[in-house]
C-alpha cells in the first residue's frame, strides 16, 4: 500500500541525496528492468520495417530488427523505442494494472458500436431505373415495369422492423432502382416514421440515393422539410460520366449536374454527397475526376471500385481491371487530393477518413464493411421492393442475379425475430470472425480492416474465402499500407490527413 | 543456396518447383503451414517429415516463375516471420484472455475490490489517511 497512516515529520532540515534516495541498484528488479509483451500483430510494411496493431489498433512502424529484438525481451530498456512500445501498449513491466485495464477499456470502446445493433435500414423502393449504367450492381427494369414497385404494406411493415431495432440511431436509405421514381412511396415512409418516432425519440437520418434525374420541386421542398439527404453518383468529366452512366436517349452528365446544383443552392452543400465508381475508362484520369469533384463544389469525394455484381460481373472484362491497377489509380488521385489541400482547397476521400479513423482515434466506426463481426444485418440491412430482406445491399445484389443464400425472410410474413436469427445470418457472422479467420488472425491490420462473407462467397464459393487471392484482402492491405507510409514518411501529407479525421 | 538461413534450407529452386528444408528445433510446425498458406495462390504445397527429422516443404508451382530465386528467399522471410508471430501469440497467450474477459466483464477481474467498491464507504481509507497524515510514497511496500 502506498499510504501511511502515521505522520512523518523530518528529524534532520537537510539530508544529502545518498539518505534521501534508495540507491539505483535497487529499482533493478522493478519496472522497466523487464518486461512482458501484451498481445500484438504485425505484417511488413517494406523490406525493412514491420506495421505493428496492439490489441486496440494502436499503430507503430519499427525496424525489423528492432520488432525481433523487443519480442525476445532483449531490447534495450530505457530507450526511446522502448517508451514507445511502452506508451503504447504493447508492453507491460513493474507492477501496474493499469495498462490492462487501460487495453480492456479501450477495446470495450472499440466494440461498443455491436451494442448498438441494426441502425442502418436500406429500403429498395422500386426496381425502375431510368438510366442504364455499365456497371449496375442490381440490374434495373425499365420505367413502366410497376410490378418492381414496393407496396405500401410492405413498407409499413418495413417501418415497425426499423423501431424492434435497440439502436439509438435509425437511419433511412432509400434505394433503388431510381427511388424518385416511386417518390410517394418515400414520402409515405419518411412521414410513417416520423409519426412513429413521436413517441420513440431516436435520432433519425433519412437519405436518398438518386440519379437526380427526377428531381423536382415537389421533392426538393419535401427534403427540405422533412431533413432528408441526397447521395448521388458523379463518376467523373462529362464524357466518361455518360460513358459510364448512359440515359435513354442521351447522357446523365447535364441531369446530375444541375441537380447537385440545385440541391446545394435550396438545401445547402451539406446536404448531398457523391460517389465514383471506377471503371477500366476512369484509371487514366483521376486528376480530371477529382477536379470534376472540386468544380461541382464537393468537399468529399469516395474513390470506389467495381464490385462484382450485376452487369459488372457480366460485362466485367470491357470495363474490369486488377486491384493492382485500381491501387495505382487510388494513389494518383489522393496524391492530387493532398496537393490541392495543400493549396488550400478542402477535399477529403472519404475511405482514407474511415481509415484514418480506424488508424488514429480510438472509436469505432459502422462502415460495414470493415466489421468484426461482419457488418451485414447487424450494421446494416436491406429490405427489397418484393418484402425479402437480406443482410446486406451485396447479398440482394447476388439474389437479383439468381442467388438466395443469404435470404433473411420475409417482412411480412416473418417475426424480426425469426429474421434476425436466421441462419443466413447468423452462419456468416460466426464464420468469418476476423479474429479466427486464416491469415487474418495474425494480420497487422486485423484492427483496422474486416469482414466481407457475401462478396468472398460471390467471388471465390466460399465466405470465410482464400486470403492469399482475395482481392478484397489485396485492396485493404494496399490501402492502409499506404496510409501508413505517408503518415510515418511524408511529414506534409501526414499534416493534412490528420486533419481529415 | 545464397538466400537460406538458419534452420531453413532452399534444396533446390526452378521455375516450376521449389524444395526447402526446415529444422522443427527452431520453425514450428503452425509457423511453417501459416507461411505456407500464404503462398497457395501460386504454389501446390507438400508438408512431409524427411528422414532427418526436418520438415520438408515441396512447393509446386501454378505458374513459370521469373525470379524463382528471389521467391524461394522471399519463403524463408516468411516462415521466420510467422515463427515470430507464434512466439508472440505463445507469449501473450494468458494476457490476451484476460484482457477479453475484463473488456467484457460487468466486474473487474484485475482489481474488483478497488473497482467496484462504493468510494462513500472509502474502503482503500484513502480520504482518512490523506486528512490524518500528510502522504508518503512507500518503496518498500512493492
Amino acid at each position: 500500500m502506498a499510504i501511511d497512516s502515521q505522520p512523518q515529520v523530518p528529524q534532520e532540515p537537510v539530508q544529502s541525496p545518498q539518505t534521501l534516495f534508495q540507491q539505483l541498484d535497487r529499482y533493478k528488479g522493478r519496472a522497466g528492468a523487464t518486461y512482458s509483451l501484451l498481445p500484438f500483430r504485425f505484417l511488413a510494411l517494406d523490406a525493412t520495417r514491420f506495421l505493428l496493431t496492439n490489441f486496440t489498433g494502436e499503430l507503430l512502424v519499427l525496424p525489423k530488427e528492432v520488432v525481433r529484438l523487443f519480442v525476445h525481451h532483449r531490447l534495450p530498456i530505457h530507450s526511446d523505442i522502448y517508451y514507445r512500445l511502452k506508451s503504447r501498449h504493447f508492453l507491460i513491466d513493474g507492477d501496474s494494472t493499469v495498462p490492462v485495464d487501460l487495453l480492456a477499456a479501450k477495446y470495450r470502446t472499440k466494440q461498443a458500436a455491436l451494442s448498438q445493433f441494426t441502425s442502418l435500414f436500406m429500403l429498395v423502393t422500386t426496381l425502375r431505373c431510368n438510366q442504364s449504367c455499365v456497371y449496375c450492381q442490381v440490374s434495373g427494369r425499365s420505367e413502366n415495369e410497376h410490378r418492381f414497385d414496393m407496396t405500401e404494406p410492405v413498407a409499413d411493415a418495413a417501418v415497425d422492423f426499423m423501431f424492434r431495432s435497440p439502436s439509438s440511431l435509425i437511419k433511412v436509405e432509400f434505394q433503388g432502382g431510381e427511388p424518385l421514381l416511386h417518390f410517394d412511396l418515400v414520402k409515405h415512409i419518411v412521414r410513417s416514421v416520423e409519426q412513429r418516432n413521436a413517441s420513440a425519440h431516436r435520432d433519425i437520418e433519412f437519405v436518398i440515393a438518386t440519379n437526380l434525374s427526377r428531381l423536382t420541386e415537389e421533392v426538393i421542398h419535401f427534403c427540405r422539410d422533412h431533413n432528408v439527404y441526397f447521395s448521388t453518383s458523379l463518376d467523373g468529366p462529362c464524357d466518361l460520366h455518360n460513358r459510364n452512366r448512359p440515359s435513354f436517349g442521351h447522357g446523365s452528365y447535364k441531369d446530375v449536374v444541375s441537380g447537385i446544383r440545385r440541391v446545394q443552392d435550396t438545401l445547402g452543400p451539406q446536404r448531398i454527397s457523391a460517389l465514383m465508381t471506377s471503371t477500366r475508362a476512369s484509371l487514366q484520369r483521376p486528376r480530371e475526376i477529382v477536379d470534376e469533384y472540386v468544380h461541382q463544389g464537393f468537399s468529399s469525394i469516395v474513390l470506389r471500385t467495381l464490385h462484382p455484381y450485376g452487369r459488372a460481373a457480366v460485362l466485367g472484362t470491357g470495363i474490369g481491371y486488377s486491384i493492382d491497377e485500381w491501387l495505382q489509380f487510388y494513389r494518383e488521385a489522393l496524391r492530387y487530393i493532398l496537393e490541392l489541400n495543400s493549396q488550400g482547397i478542402v477535399l477529403r476521400e472519404a475511405t482514407a477518413v474511415l481509415l484514418l479513423r480506424k488508424i488514429l482515434t480510438p472509436w469505432a466506426t459502422r462502415y460495414v464493411d470493415l466489421q468484426s463481426p461482419a457488418g451485414i444485418g447487424i450494421a446494416g440491412i436491406v429490405i427489397n421492393y418484393d418484402g425479402n430482406v437480406y443482410c446486406s445491399d451485396e447479398a440482394r445484389m447476388l439474389a437479383e442475379m439468381g442467388d438466395q443464400k443469404f435470404l433473411m425472410g420475409d417482412i411480412l410474413s416473418d417475426q424480426y425475430k425469426g429474421i434476425m436469427l436466421s441462419e443466413a445470418l447468423l452462419s456468416p457472422l460466426e464464420e468469418t470472425l476476423t479474429e479466427c479467420m486464416p491469415q487474418c488472425s495474425d494480420c497487422g491490420i486485423q484492427p483496422y480492416c474486416g469482414s466481407d462473407p457475401v462478396r468472398h462467397y460471390r467471388s471465390q464459393g466460399d465466405m470465410v474465402g482464400f486470403k492469399p487471392a482475395s482481392d478484397f484482402c489485396k485492396m485493404h492491405l494496399g490501402l492502409v499500407k499506404h496510409l501508413v507510409r505517408l503518415l510515418e514518411d511524408e511529414p506534409a501529407a501526414a499534416k493534412i490527413l490528420r486533419t481529415w479525421i | 543456396m545464397d538466400n537460406s538461413q538458419e534452420g531453413c534450407l532452399i534444396c533446390s529452386v526452378s521455375e516450376w518447383e521449389m524444395i526447402f528444408e526446415l529444422d522443427p528445433a527452431i520453425y514450428r510446425l503452425s509457423a511453417i503451414k501459416k507461411a505456407a498458406y500464404k503462398f497457395a495462390d501460386r504454389f501446390h504445397i507438400q508438408l512431409l517429415t524427411s528422414d532427418s527429422g526436418w520438415i520438408k516443404a515441396l512447393l509446386k508451382s501454378k505458374a513459370a516463375v521469373e525470379n524463382s530465386k528471389a521467391m524461394a528467399g522471399d519463403f524463408c522471410n516468411e516462415v521466420l516471420d510467422q515463427e515470430l508471430r507464434e512466439v508472440v501469440a505463445e507469449d501473450t497467450r494468458l494476457i490476451r484472455d484476460l484482457l477479453l474477459r475484463q473488456a467484457f466483464s460487468a466486474t473487474s477481474l484485475i482489481d474488483a475490490f478497488g473497482d467496484d467498491s462504493d468510494y462513500h464507504t472509502d474502503p482503500k481509507c484513502i480520504l482518512r489517511s490523506a486528512l490524518s497524515s500528510p502522504i508518503r510514497v512507500d518503496n518498500t511496500a512493492r
